[in-house]
């Protein structure tokens, strides 16, 4: 109960994140906290069926389902991957327009549609 | 034959570490030919199972099953009828996306790995019967698609491609937690498990699973609905496939949007139980009115084409999943699609290198200069309006005549498709209008073997599959395991019909040339979703269809 709300509040936090701050770095930021919170959700899903760790060994009973953390180890991974890849894009936006404000950007390099064609 | 299916993923992926051993030798130059190679290799396994799979019924094809662990544990492969249609579609315009990336610019190591990576994440997306592999492979092809974006710098690019990336990210997310919920509620991740579990009334009956399957049928929906740009997630495609690479444009808007809408009609068994019945239909109208509204303001000439590629895939999403028909006609317009959409970027492409201009409105009389890609545009833009004897005439009647079954919905399409025809006149200003102003300077005419053999693949395309399509559709619907007979397609009704929008166009353009429309245009043109705007519409569609799941299923 406590695991799901908490899970909960930290994706409604990760969305709020990317929805609203102007800075790209903590729109990146809050991108990993949404992705840590799938982690979490799914972990905390293979728990309900058990509390030791899924190796077998003499005694164990119980286990967690193991295939949730599998899926999770593959997720974390292509969360490293798109955290580095935005980081990037980011440094490179910085180093070229001096901002890592949406704002500054679209402003000054015309993204929108009006600056594009009008 | 098992193992063919999984060398359409392998094959790529082996060819892209060929292609990475340029960097560390960079005398070798072999990354374009295993490019090459990669996509040689994919065209053979594809001949060499389309006779096999003719025969076998929808739903079933070759499998095979990886690392030997089977169903319900396992992953499996399975190429059938839908994926091999799908993979030949992706197949030809990445072909023409190489030729003309040969012609261009020479193109590091890097890019034909980050191309091949693409080619390789593509295929499997479209093979793949477990969620959360299809989650892993669109990462991986939405990965390489945004390094591909950004590949000339820019900061355009750049912004265009990390908001892509956001996105999608979101949307991954909200994907995850429905597979999170189908796992915790069937115990599978195998997409045809799942299925069948979702039959058992005794599962469907319990109240809180039923609250729970709506949800996750959401979020299934919108995870891959976002990566098919269908309204209201579409806000992200047109600085995307505008500041791309003119053939990572062509790429993105003729071969990824069609994997991604196979991956839709997949999910479609498990999470529609608790949808609208008519979801993909209005959401489809609601692209195809929404982007060709847009697509007729635009002065930015491949955002003009970004902007139709949504209203194109409305066609097709409006269609998929209304009756057999309709799922054929659906088909029938994404490979027609995939051929013209790529074949226009292309031209375009060689236009903009060759003017070094974006804007509709700076450039006039280009044909002669540059009449090869005059051409191209002119085959392109008439299979998009519909004209014979494109592709065009044929996927788009299919289209309408399956919409008969929801006649509000028919008569938007057919508003739609006069807007399509006024902004391709509206595109082709570049070529014969009268622009007075300082001249462009055509540095080169940018026109190379390279360029001229990928138009005319793409336009060769176009005609063959325009000049005699009821065999065509005979095979596709044969794939796709239909038992509908390939309706003829040349009868009066839908020539008059063609040519009639033709004139409708033609009548709009006219009015779209006066100063107030331009004045109306701009307004509406900055009305489009900046980079915040995309996040908050991807989190309110969300919203929206979860909360109307939530209610249908009680």
């Amino acid at each position: 109960m406590i695991d799901s709300a908490l899970v909960l509040v930290l994706l409604l936090v990760g969305a709020w994140g990317v929805a609203t701050r102007r800075n790209l770095v903590k729109k990146v930021m809050a991108l990993g906290i949404l992705t840590t919170a799938i982690v979490a959700l799914f972990v905390t899903l293979g728990s309900t069926i058990g509390i030791t760790a899924p190796i077998i060994l003499e005694g164990t009973a119980e286990t967690v389902d193991p295939l949730p953390q599998a899926l999770m180890l593959t997720a974390i991974v292509v969360g490293v991957c798109v955290t580095a890849l935005a980081l990037v894009l980011v440094e490179r936006l910085h180093r070229r327009t001096g901002s890592t404000s949406i704002a500054a950007i679209e402003r000054r390099d015309g993204d929108r549609e009006e600056d594009r064609g009008g | 034959m098992g193992s063919l299916v999984a060398l359409l993923v392998v094959l790529p992926l082996a060819c892209s570490a060929a292609a990475l051993i340029e960097k560390a030798l960079p005398r070798l130059r072999i990354a374009r030919p295993a490019a090459v190679a990669g996509l040689a290799g994919m065209a053979a396994i594809l001949a060499a199972t389309a006779t096999p799979l003719m025969t076998v019924p929808a739903g079933r094809g070759l499998a095979t099953e990886i690392g030997s662990w089977s169903s319900p544990i396992g992953i499996v492969l399975c190429l059938d009828g839908m994926a091999w249609v799908a993979s030949l579609a992706v197949l030809i315009v990445c072909l023409a996306a190489l030729l003309s990336a040969s012609a261009g610019r020479s193109r590091g190591a890097l890019y034909w790995f980050f191309f091949l990576v693409q080619v390789a994440g593509l295929e499997g997306a479209l093979l793949t019967r477990d969620l959360f592999n299809l989650f892993v492979f669109l990462e991986v092809a939405g990965i390489a698609g945004c390094v591909l974006i950004a590949a000339n710098g820019g900061p355009r690019p750049l912004l265009a491609s990390l908001r892509y990336l956001v996105a999608s990210t979101v949307s991954m997310a909200l994907y995850l937690v429905g597979v999170y919920l189908l796992y915790r509620l069937t115990g599978s991740l195998s997409i045809d498990a799942i299925a069948a579990a979702l039959g058992d009334p005794a599962l469907t009956g319990v109240p809180s699973v039923r609250r729970g399957l709506s949800v996750a049928g959401a979020c299934l929906v919108v995870g891959v609905g976002l990566r098919s740009a269908v309204v209201p997630l579409h806000a992200w495609l047109p600085a995307a496939h505008a500041e791309a690479p003119h053939e990572v444009s062509a790429m993105l808007s003729g071969a990824v949007l069609k994997v991604t809408i196979v991956n839709m009609v997949r999910l479609a068994p498990i999470a529609g139980p608790f949808l609208p019945q008519d979801l993909y239909l209005w959401a489809g109208t609601a692209s195809a009115l929404v982007g060709v509204a847009m697509a007729l303001c635009q002065l930015d000439m491949k955002r003009l084409l970004a902007w139709s590629s949504v209203s194109q895939v409305g066609y097709i999403v409006a269609v998929l999943a209304l009756s057999e028909s309709g799922r054929s006609a659906a088909f029938a317009h994404l490979v027609s699609h995939a051929l013209f959409k790529s074949l226009l970027f292309l031209s375009i492409g060689m236009v903009v290198e060759a003017t070094a201009e974006h804007r509709i409105d700076r450039l006039g009389r280009l044909a002669g200069v540059l009449p090869v890609p005059f051409v191209g545009f002119l085959v392109g833009a008439a299979a998009i309006a519909g004209l014979p004897p494109f592709s065009g005439f044929a996927s788009k009647k299919l289209v309408l005549d399956a919409l008969s079954a929801a006649p509000a919905a028919l008569w938007i399409c057919r508003i739609v498709a006069v807007g399509t025809a006024a902004s391709f006149l509206k595109l082709s200003q570049v070529f014969w209008s009268a622009y007075r102003g300082a001249a462009p300077s055509v540095r080169h005419s940018g026109v190379s073997a390279m360029s001229t053999a990928s138009l005319a693949l793409l336009a060769a395309c176009c005609i063959a599959a325009g000049i005699s399509p009821s065999p065509l559709i005979g095979a596709l619907n044969g794939f796709l395991g239909l038992n509908a007979a390939a309706p003829a397609v040349y009868d009066a009704a839908a020539l008059a019909e063609s040519f009639i929008t033709l004139g409708a166009g033609a009548a709009v353009f006219l009015i779209v040339r006066t100063r107030t429309a331009a004045r109306i245009a701009r307004t509406i043109r900055s009305a489009a979703a900046g980079f915040e705007g995309t996040i908050g519409w991807t989190l309110a569609g969300f919203a929206a269809l979860a909360g109307v799941a939530l209610i249908i299923a009680g």
